[in-house]
């Protein structure tokens, strides 16, 4: 949090945390503490303001990925199409899955991305609630 | 503020009003003898307007503003209660007790505490709104100070005071939507952020009873609401009030 927005730069400094942070997670799969520590020194940042930014935005992680990566869409399309159930399945076989909202690939509706591929399902075939 | 720099003249709740071209609503307000209520704002620290309680209506503007960060304007009209304004106002009060877990009753700050003054001066004596009861932790780790989650309104004036007064920027608020809370340092207990000095600015500056000094039982924290602006005055001014 930048608590003077007037301060030369601030802005374009946030740009930079951000991009820095991207290529963190891209090397790591998440972002490590050490790594945020070692961020906030070279960028000569408050560990706060550095972490603020990391937890604000949910596309970073600040825990270590699982093996797979299960992603459930909860878009419109998809919600209609049962991902109410899909999820309910998933929590009963006890598959650890994170959620998006629309993921551009309504027609398939409902979709599930299993490690970057687009899967779906048959609502059918679905378990009831 | 300078005696040279221009003045502009608004009009507030129908009295004419007289103040330096730069200066805020919410100073207006005051210089008029008027008062809103505030809770995120503490004179000293940057304005960030975030608990939306000292709204005003600008006649002729279609939204309200908040006073606190509004830049004052020849000719402006402003009202600082009309019912709109109150209801708003104490709807906002009762969200923020909703939404935290404050039991008066056992906190360090009752009787000393902004929430409740404010609450008392909208005249709020229950929530509609269902609460939350949210779980939230104690975070007990400094020497010498406290911070209880459960209490905090989140209006970022230790984020502010110790980033711009003491200049050792231990807070950020981190996460967000319900999550969001103040963090030290990466998310870390209070006492191993090295970063921090220990001044108990930031304990000052909170309204609430949310952080504490250990030694403060309930009812007994002693706030210092006035330290910013004593402590900026001296840093940027070099003018002393602590004689
Ligand atoms: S005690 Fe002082 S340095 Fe430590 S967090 Fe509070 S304001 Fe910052
Ligand atoms: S700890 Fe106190 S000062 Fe800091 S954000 Fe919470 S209520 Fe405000
Ligand atoms: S709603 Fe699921 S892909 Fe669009
Ligand atoms: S005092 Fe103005 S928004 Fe909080």
């Amino acid at each position: 949090m930048a608590t003077t927005p007037d301060r030369p730069g601030c802005h374009a400094l946030d740009a930079s945390l951000i991009e820095r942070l991207h290529a963190v997670q891209q090397r790591h799969g998440y972002l490590p503490r050490a790594e945020l520590q070692q961020l906030a020194v070279a960028m000569q940042r408050p560990l706060s303001d550095v972490m603020g930014v990391a937890s604000f935005y949910h596309l970073f992680r600040l825990v270590p990925p699982p093996l797979h990566r299960c992603v459930v869409c909860r878009g419109t399309a998809c919600f209609v199409r049962g991902a109410e159930r899909l999820e309910a399945g998933l929590r009963r076989r006890g598959v650890a899955f994170e959620t998006a909202s629309c993921v551009g690939a309504c027609g398939q509706a409902p979709v599930l991305v299993i490690d970057g591929t687009v899967g779906y399902g048959d609502p059918g075939a679905l378990p009831e609630q | 503020m300078t005696q040279a720099s221009p003045s502009i003249t608004l009009q507030i709740n129908g009295q004419p009003c007289t103040v330096a071209a730069d200066a805020t609503l919410l100073q207006a307000i005051r210089s008029a003898g008027l008062q809103v209520p505030t809770l995120c704002h503490l004179d000293g620290l940057t304005p960030v307007g975030a608990c939306r309680l000292c709204l005003v209506d600008l006649e002729g503007h279609p939204k309200l503003e908040p006073a606190c960060v509004t830049t004052a304007a020849e000719g402006m009209v402003v009202h600082t209660h009309t019912p709109e304004l109150e209801s708003y106002r104490r709807m906002a009060v009762e969200l923020f007790f909703a939404e935290g877990n404050h039991v008066c009753a056992f906190c360090v700050a009752n009787g000393a505490c902004e929430l409740q003054d404010v609450a008392v001066e909208v005249g709020m004596d229950h929530s509609r709104f269902p609460y939350q009861y949210p779980k939230r932790h104690v975070d007990a780790s400094h020497a010498l100070f406290g911070l209880d989650h459960h209490r905090c309104i989140l209006c970022t004036r230790c984020v502010r005071m110790c980033d711009e007064i003491e200049g050792a920027h231990v807070w950020d608020v981190g996460y967000r939507g319900s999550a969001c809370s103040i963090i030290a340092g990466l998310d870390q207990p209070w006492g191993e952020v090295e970063a921090c000095t220990s001044c108990g600015k930031c304990v000052d500056a909170c309204p609430t009873g949310a952080l504490f000094r250990k030694q403060d039982a309930t009812a007994e924290k002693q706030p210092h609401p006035e330290r910013a602006q004593q402590l900026a005055e001296a840093r940027t001014d070099r003018r002393w009030h602590n004689q």
